[in-house]
């Protein structure tokens, strides 16, 4: 090429030794994870996480404010310039308006949005990591013990339900060739007759159900509250996955009275007005002796609360949860989140309760969380 | 795009006859476009992978310094480009000689279009007024300078860098584009000491009568108390040079930071500035040449057909935005035919009607014709504004059927509603928005703001408000480089308002008095 007349050059240099996008990329791939991390409490706010089933491999879709940096900039007012078809007055597009965080990301030029995909283990494992909490070790504990059939075992004996034909004509022709020489099978007699029989065995299978108690009170509506209920249930439900190979979880709402609901109710309603925790600690016991005896079961009751309740109110709460210690519920918690000096109900339950299975909890910020569950989970094992 | 396709395509472009095949085609488009004038930098063309494509396009100069912004750049095009949403075509770096990356799975006519859209690119960075002073030696500065900050990373530890440029970046664009050298910081001080010790009293000039305006003048003029030199003694609007020579604490490794970061913003403040005028003649170019290209026979009718489809999408009309493709091309034609006289009778009509000067219809070859050096004289002595403010008419504001638009709530969706198509509120609009390459004007009112070597910045508003959550947002940056609280003032609502960022890391604002 004649370089001198035309000033241009071309080349194919490999430049994979000089790159910095991808280090650059992770880098920024960081920054989107610690920006999940630290908007977790708004994030694991919506959607069902607790009743999920485990083994699905459920994905949550979250949109996060795309990552970059502020500079000063005039507000956007909405306006601006296109070419095109059209008329004074005309309508050249439209858009849905604000949604309400269903992920609908925004086509408005400058609004960027992030969509990341989580999958249920991978946000459990961020909210483990953001609280502290390790992951849990199994370890055996209640067993009940219940039987089971196994057809494993083979009797010679003519009970033709359960014959099992592969075998009877085995014999049959081992019969014949022993007695008339040709292995052939017919004239069966009684004692080529096998059938298949079964032994018990006894294997265990235990069931445990976690009653999720919280006040619905306006004062109980904050992010971080329902941030700490979750992932203490969360964190709870999935250490007895680990014990029991069935959980089932109950929620349980109260103001002055006590409804039973479903995740989503539980975690996205909000009340204002009176708050009777002997309430949820009456429908608790109620709900046991409807459907979960504790022969049955293991029954974990937790209740969560600011601390705010009817004075008159905490002598009853006080004789109920002692009837559900003697229910012989397993672990007993009573979690107060927030610090709220004037509580009177956790000072009642420490000096009137001594049970080893009541454990009387605060929480006041995410450190308190770890050494609140371990104290369930210590008793637990012992 | 398939990836066994791409990879195919590139052992193919490493095949000596293709290369010679562009070579021999490039050579050809070089020779066209001399003989229509153009006057590129000599051009290194270099064929890349997709990948490398997307990496260049999100640094802007080969050898560029680390950040996760551009990481972050590079993962969305990369991403786009894996799911066929985008296609970088081309990538050009204003530099002498010339560095401009060729796709190496583009086809040999897509290619030669694109080096016919470089080589008016780069006749643009080199003739246009506002290109003379960037550094043209900048990918080989660049790569020097992502080694000092490599360096510095090793020695101090690759957060602290990040953090520090964090900051300096948000401040990017706040330079003095007209002012890039500065003197020593105490040369400014003694010249400020000396100008302030000749002169106490500024002398009213016919220029203070536009100040005026400005709603914050008064009040920054009762500020200064007799006797004390302000500090700055003229408001500053290059933020990064003045906070660079005044910061109190910065470390020298710092200060070379910024120096990177301002030099950076200079070197790419004209491109900003020129973005569609240096498009239109990229895509005005581009077309002709390849046209010239099919008429000489050096291009297959298919392939020109296939250059042609591209071209099409590259200067398409868009409903919600300017595409800088599309209105830069529609101009240059415009104006070609304009000074060449073959508008059509209707356009020239409306030009007579509104006095516009006309000229008589040209029939010779386009190479010779005044159109051309017309539009050569426009694009040489232009940025986008005076582009805009003086050639757009109604001519080309019908030919791309331009309209502004706003937006209208209604019910549960937002409605995109054309307010106007007429072509002087649009210019007036366009140009408006060019003002300050579309950024907040802001300076360094006072460094030693209530005698606490506190930072007082001033936005000069010109009717637009600053999105007050990206002033609470940034301000905490620049207390990060100042170290000591900082303070904006600015214009809301018919107030004036001053935002904080004070030394206990809390945001404040303060509504300090009324737009009379």
């Amino acid at each position: 090429m004649n370089i001198e007349r035309f000033n241009f050059t071309v080349s194919g240099r490999d430049w994979e030794l000089h790159r910095k996008g991808p280090v650059d990329a992770h880098r920024h791939a960081e920054k989107v994870k610690q920006a999940i991390k630290d908007s977790l409490p708004e994030i694991i706010n919506h959607g069902d996480l607790i009743t999920a089933d485990p083994n699905t491999r459920k994905i949550i879709r979250i949109p996060i404010r795309s990552l970059e940096l502020p500079d000063f900039r005039f507000g956007s007012g909405g306006e601006g310039i296109g070419t095109g078809e059209g008329e004074e007055g005309d309508v050249i597009g439209t858009r849905p308006g604000e949604g309400q965080g269903d992920g609908q990301a925004g086509d408005q030029p400058g609004v960027e949005y992030y969509e990341v995909d989580l999958t249920i283990e991978e946000l459990k494992e961020m909210v483990f990591e953001d609280l502290g909490l390790p992951y849990i070790e199994p370890k055996k504990s209640h067993q009940e013990v219940s039987q089971d059939l196994n057809f494993d075992n083979l009797a010679h004996r003519p009970h033709f339900s359960n014959i099992d034909l592969m075998r009877t004509a085995l014999e049959n022709m081992k019969r014949n060739a022993q007695e008339r020489g040709i292995p052939i099978m017919g004239d069966f007699s009684e004692e080529d007759i096998w059938v298949r029989t079964w032994k018990e065995t006894n294997i265990e299978v235990s069931n445990a159900v976690v009653l999720v108690m919280a006040d619905g009170s306006g004062s109980m509506d904050t992010d971080f509250k329902k941030y700490i209920v979750r992932s203490f249930t969360w964190w709870m439900v999935e250490a007895l996955r680990f014990i029991y190979p069935h959980v089932e979880i109950v929620f349980i709402f109260h103001d002055t009275n006590a409804y039973e609901v479903d995740e989503h109710e539980f975690f996205s309603r909000g009340m204002s007005g009176g708050t009777m925790c002997s309430s949820a600690n009456q429908m608790a016991i109620d709900i046991i002796h409807q459907r979960y005896s504790p022969d049955e079961y293991n029954v974990y009751p937790f209740h969560f609360s600011d601390g705010d309740n009817y004075d008159s109110d905490n002598e009853v709460c006080l004789r109920l949860v002692q009837e559900l210690l003697s229910l012989n519920v397993n672990q007993y918690a009573y979690i107060q989140i927030g610090d709220d000096h004037w509580a009177r109900l956790m000072a009642l339950y420490q000096n009137k309760i001594s049970h080893p299975r009541f454990h009387g909890l605060h929480i006041n910020n995410k450190e308190d969380l770890y050494p609140a569950l371990k104290e369930v989970l210590d008793a637990e094992r012992e | 795009m398939n990836k066994n396709e791409s990879s195919e395509e590139y052992r193919s472009a490493e095949n000596p006859s293709e290369y010679s095949q562009l070579e021999q085609g490039i050579s050809h488009i070089w020779e066209i476009a001399r003989e229509y004038g153009l006057d590129p930098f000599p051009t290194h063309f270099e064929m890349v992978p997709p990948d490398i494509m997307s990496e260049m396009g999100s640094y802007g100069i080969p050898g560029h310094f680390s950040h996760w912004t551009y990481g972050r750049a590079f993962h969305i095009l990369k991403t786009q480009y894996d799911y066929g949403l985008i296609r970088i075509y081309e990538m050009v770096v204003n530099s002498n000689p010339a560095h401009a990356f060729l796709l190496d799975n583009n086809s040999l006519a897509i290619n030669l279009k694109v080096a016919a859209h470089v080589n008016a690119h780069v006749d643009f960075f080199k003739n246009n007024f506002l290109f003379q002073e960037t550094q043209r030696n900048m990918p080989t500065l660049s790569s020097l300078r992502a080694e000092r900050i490599r360096e510095y990373e090793n020695k101090y530890g690759t957060a602290a860098i990040e953090q520090f440029l964090d900051a300096c970046l948000t401040i990017t664009e706040h330079i003095n584009p007209g002012k890039f050298n500065r003197l020593s910081p105490s040369d400014q001080l003694s010249k400020w000491k000396n100008e302030f010790k000749t002169q106490k009293k500024p002398k009213r000039t016919e220029f203070d009568e536009i100040y005026e305006l400005d709603p914050l003048f008064k009040k920054s003029t009762q500020e200064t108390k007799p006797g004390k030199m302000p500090f700055p003694l003229h408001p500053d609007k290059d933020i990064l040079g003045f906070i660079r020579d005044f910061a109190p604490d910065l470390e020298d490794w710092q200060r070379d930071v910024i120096d990177i970061v301002r030099e950076e913003s200079y070197y790419f403040y004209p491109q900003a500035r020129t973005k569609i005028m240096n498009e239109g003649w990229a895509s005005f170019w581009h077309a002709q040449i390849m046209q010239e290209m099919r008429h000489r026979g050096h291009i297959t009718p298919a392939q020109a057909e296939e250059w042609w489809i591209v071209h099409q999408g590259v200067v398409q009309p868009m409903k919600d935005r300017l595409n800088p493709y599309f209105f830069g091309y529609v101009m240059f034609h415009y104006l070609s035919e304009y000074f060449n006289g073959q508008l059509t009778d209707e356009e020239t009509d409306w030009l007579r009607v509104h006095d516009y000067p006309t000229y008589p219809r040209y029939h010779g070859d386009f190479k010779n014709s005044p159109g051309l050096q017309e539009i050569r004289r426009i694009m040489m002595t232009n940025d986008d504004a005076s582009f805009i403010g003086d050639y757009f008419n109604a001519i080309p504001a019908r030919r791309m059927q331009a309209y502004l638009y706003d937006t209208e709530e209604g019910g549960n969706e937002t409605s995109y509603v054309i307010t106007t198509t007429d072509w002087d509120q649009v210019r007036d609009y366009l140009v408006a928005e060019r003002a300050n390459n579309g950024r907040p004007y802001i300076v360094v009112q006072n460094a030693d703001f209530e005698d606490r070597q506190e930072l007082l910045l001033h936005h000069q508003f010109d009717g637009r408000e600053l999105d007050a959550g990206y002033v609470k947002k940034t301000l905490p940056y620049l207390y990060y480089l100042w170290n000591r609280p900082v303070h904006l003032v600015t214009v809301s609502d018919d107030r004036i308002i001053q935002h904080t960022f004070d030394s206990h890391g809390r945001l404040s604002e303060d509504i300090i008095g009324k737009v009379e």
